[in-house]
């Protein structure tokens, strides 16, 4: 190993860099802490003035741990940025050859009723560019399916032939159905361990939305090579493809604010990092062998199964020993967001549910103080949200307290809002600083990347300077949702209501509709107003304080709207607003795969869109799609009478009365036989047409009317 | 009126003559589906299969339909067989697809169009040879405090009644506590 990768140099690195983060943020913490009590204290502290003090010593918290990343992030860059990342210590080469690569990695996508041919399609792109760089010996890919709708199944598999065949990438390109998806995504990654985890040195994650680069790949496994200390290594996505609004802002935030916070995190955490679930590398065998998750106390949604299983992953590979690194230097790792603001909630429904989960293991004596605190900043991102209503309910519980016992008329409005010291200025700059905690990293982030590449990739240093001041306008409206929602969920979990698996939406379309936002807002909307009614009629001085919170509800249907058109999204992009290195500057991977989508896209919308209906039928009645689908089942030995009586029952049920007369689990019961399937292929073939359903015999007569081409979803 | 329109309506009799039509049909279709292209290729496999079934006797089979095409299948079955050294039909139907070999039914080996073993089918499967491993869920100390929750929650779980109760009681507190700020 290298001498400046030593343990005793990290450790050392590690302790100063932590003391220094450590003690200036307990400085910065207990002085905004005091400035409150002080506030309080200069009035009698009753109840609701400890509730108050408390709850701001909780809400402050993760807000100067992210305040101080961001500025020590920033320092970083400015100053050429951090010596002690994994590429620099690391010992990774100037010139990448194949011959370095001495080991086999596999690169595995889970996937869940996505859509097919945009998953291949990503496949595609990345097994081209490791073929054009020459590193394609050492890998092979894994497409991971969980899919429970009959339908996306059949088109993965389809999807997979026909890229494999395209490709001539057969036994390097995989594709793998469970027929339980048991444990949800983790225990589709543990299934692939299971099965091949021991042929494979390392492991590359990807989500079904992820793209990754060649050149980000290979560093990333020779890191592994060179560093076997690492058990983990984590890129930093940046979002691409966003068309609506919404998601070109998220992908602007990422990539001009996510620089400096990861260089930040990067600084504190160094071998302690986070894994989050995907475009990440991981050792294979230490992950076997140490990362299986437990199950918590009690029983979802509380305990169980970890529902988010990243954190507490990286967490147990150092609790192994091995080192978990953030790799935010290396380029060309990417993702998509949620299209609109409705399915990023929706995502952000089931990440509650996981996040508060981990409370539990805050209480672990066997994970370190720094994956405790990235458990405990993950639990508050969700569990501050009812914190801040709580504590603009007691602020203004406060404030009628105060207006009835007759000190509030004499004083000014900010004053009588954040506290009770005469004439004083502290209140307002208490109020100042806690704001600038949210406001100055945007402008950090401003200057830094002004400095580090310039601002002409983002759109030029005044319109970079205006999607900042847009961002935060349009952040500052949809807060109180968030807030509101999170809350919601927060109780939601807390009263013991599970979250179902959903895949997630890719593509903005339409964007959302007027109703579909009403639907999901309409709760918001009326609290908004019933707020403001409530502040107007009874204390209206109470009112300006909280008008962006008001005009964010008031205001979260129309902006939903909006901000999921893609119109919208193009008329700033445009403008030259919201634009990230990704746009200005796409790689030749990225514009390749946009290409490829594109292309797609027109196909579908020049087919007559009978694909997904007749996909089913398909499976039973083309030769080539009905021998894809058996070749892929799983065998089964001999098994019970009775099941086997029961799939006898469904086949002659679906050959009588359509495919559409079986229910979601007897279909699924028999595309899971691989006996059943072939019998039926040959029963409805040989089926006189007066014992065929209409549907079936519709199906066969479509081959005398035209001359069809293999369905695929990957036809070119 | 009612009976002319009830004479336009009906099926034609199924005449033995309409059944091998139909037959005639279904193993186009079937030849279609195999994507034989070939007009003059596919009469020719149609009028062989038809011959061939009105000859055979098979026992059990006595629809011209399904006789005709169990005759394609099985004799589509042998020649893939034979072929590809596969005695998996769906297998060597992958093979015939992957090579994109179906216009040369059935001289795919003599025209060396497939070569017995050598097709990518033979590497269509899941993954790679298993190599299983065990990968067990490492216990996590949780603690005292967790132990404790773990023991409480178990013994609500066997109590709902109890869970309710509670439930409420913590509503009507944050109620009262609301209603007693406000007051």
């Amino acid at each position: 190993m290298h001498s400046s990768f030593s343990h005793q140099r990290i450790e050392k690195v590690v302790s100063n860099r932590r003391t220094k983060f450590f003690a200036t943020f307990i400085i910065f913490y207990t002085v905004l802490v005091w400035s409150k009590a002080d506030i309080l204290w200069h009035l009698q502290m009753k109840p609701l003035e400890w509730i108050q003090l408390g709850l701001f010593a909780v809400l402050i918290f993760p807000l100067c741990i992210g305040f101080l990343t961001s500025l020590f992030g920033f320092i970083l860059e400015i100053r050429g940025g951090d010596c002690f990342t994994i590429t620099r210590l690391g010992n990774l080469p100037q010139v990448l050859n194949p011959e370095y690569l001495q080991s086999k990695t596999a690169i595995i996508m889970p996937v869940f009723n996505e859509d097919a041919s945009i998953v291949f399609e990503r496949i595609r792109v990345i097994y081209l560019s490791l073929e054009r760089k020459g590193f394609l010996k050492n890998f092979d890919f894994f497409v991971l399916s969980d899919s429970n709708d009959p339908k996306c199944w059949l088109t993965e598999e389809i999807a997979w032939m026909e890229l494999c065949r395209q490709l001539q990438a057969f036994g390097k390109i995989f594709y793998r159905k469970r027929r339980l998806p048991i444990n949800k995504k983790s225990g589709n990654v543990a299934d692939f361990c299971r099965r091949w985890g021991k042929r494979y040195d390392f492991m590359i994650t990807l989500d079904a939305d992820s793209l990754l680069e060649a050149d980000a790949i290979v560093k990333l496994t020779v890191l592994m090579e060179k560093n076997p200390q690492v058990g983990i290594i984590q890129t930093a996505p940046t979002l691409v493809r966003g068309q609506s609004l919404f998601s070109r802002i998220s992908q602007f935030v990422v990539s001009f604010y996510g620089r400096i916070f990861c260089s930040g995190l990067n600084y504190w955490q160094m071998a302690n990092g986070m894994y989050w679930g995907h475009n990440a590398i991981l050792r294979l065998a230490p992950f076997i062998n140490h990362c299986h998750l437990p199950n918590l106390p009690g029983s979802v949604p509380f305990g169980g199964r970890i529902l988010s299983h990243d954190f507490v992953e990286a967490a147990l590979m150092q609790r192994a020993g091995y080192q978990v690194w953030l790799a935010y230097d290396i380029p060309g790792s990417y993702e998509e967001g949620p299209p609109t603001w409705i399915d990023f909630i929706k995502r952000d429904r089931r990440w509650c549910a996981g996040n508060l989960q981990h409370f539990w293991l805050l209480l672990s004596r066997e994970l370190n103080s720094i994956n405790r605190l990235h458990l405990l900043l993950g639990v508050l991102s969700y569990l501050t949200s009812p914190l801040w209503l709580c504590y603009i309910v007691v602020s203004f519980l406060q404030y009628l307290e105060n207006l009835r016992g007759g000190n509030v008329a004499t004083q000014s409005l900010i004053y009588r809002t954040f506290g009770q010291i005469g004439q004083e200025l502290a209140p307002v700059v208490l109020f100042v600083v806690v704001i600038s905690l949210l406001i100055i990293p945007r402008f950090l982030a401003w200057l830094a990347n002004g400095l580090r590449v310039g601002w002409r990739i983002f759109g030029g240093s005044v319109r970079s300077l205006i999607s900042v001041f847009l961002e935060l306008l349009l952040s500052s409206l949809a807060a109180p949702v968030h807030m509101v929602m999170n809350s919601k969920f927060v109780v939601f979990t807390a009263l013991g209501k599970s979250v179902s698996w959903l895949s997630q939406k890719r593509h903005c379309g339409q964007g959302s509709t007027w109703r579909e936002a009403w639907d999901f807002h309409r709760s918001q909307f009326f609290l908004g107003f019933l707020i403001l009614m409530m502040l107007y009629y009874h204390s209206g001085e109470f009112l300006p304080i909280l008008v962006p919170m008001v005009l964010g509800l008031l205001l979260s249907v129309p902006l939903s709207v909006f901000s999921s058109r893609r119109e919208v999204g193009d008329l700033f992009r445009k403008l030259g607003l919201f634009l990230t290195p990704e746009e200005t500057r796409p790689s030749n991977l990225l514009l390749q795969f946009e290409k490829n989508v594109h292309m797609l896209e027109s196909r579908k919308s020049n087919h007559d869109g009978s694909d997904n209906l007749d996909q089913i039928t398909n499976a039973f009645i083309d030769p080539y799609l009905n021998a894809v689908h058996v070749v892929l089942l799983r065998r089964r030995g001999q098994r019970p009478q009775k099941i086997n009586e029961h799939i006898q029952q469904l086949c002659q049920k679906l050959i009588v009365h359509g495919v559409e007369s079986l229910q979601g689990r007897e279909l699924t019961a028999v595309l899971q036989d691989a006996q059943a399937m072939e019998w039926l292929h040959h029963k409805i073939w040989s089926c006189p047409a007066d014992q065929l359903h209409p549907s079936l015999r519709k199906a066969l007569q479509k081959y005398n009317l035209l001359d069809p081409q293999p369905q695929s979803p990957l036809c070119r | 009126m009612d009976l002319h329109t009830k004479a336009l309506n009906k099926t034609p009799p199924e005449t033995e003559e309409v059944i091998w039509q139909q037959a005639a049909e279904r193993v186009d279709s079937l030849l279609r589906a195999y994507r034989v292209y070939s007009l003059e290729r596919r009469a020719a496999l149609l009028l062989q299969v038809l011959n061939k079934a009105r000859q055979t006797h098979i026992p059990g089979i006595t629809h011209p339909v399904e006789l005709s095409v169990s005759i394609l299948m099985a004799g589509l079955k042998y020649q893939l067989s034979k072929a590809l050294n596969e005695t998996d039909f769906s297998k060597a139907r992958l093979e015939l697809w992957i090579a994109d070999a179906v216009q040369e039914i059935p001289e795919l080996v003599a025209k060396g169009i497939i070569r017995s073993g050598k097709s990518p089918a033979s590497k269509i499967a899941t993954g790679p040879e298993l190599e299983v491993t065990a990968m067990l869920p490492r216990p996590l100390e949780l603690g005292n405090f967790a132990q404790l929750a773990e023991q409480t929650f178990r013994s609500l779980d066997r109590r709902p009644i109890v869970r309710s109760l509670l439930t409420y009681i913590t509503a009507l507190l944050a109620a009262f506590s609301l209603f007693w700020f406000t007051r």
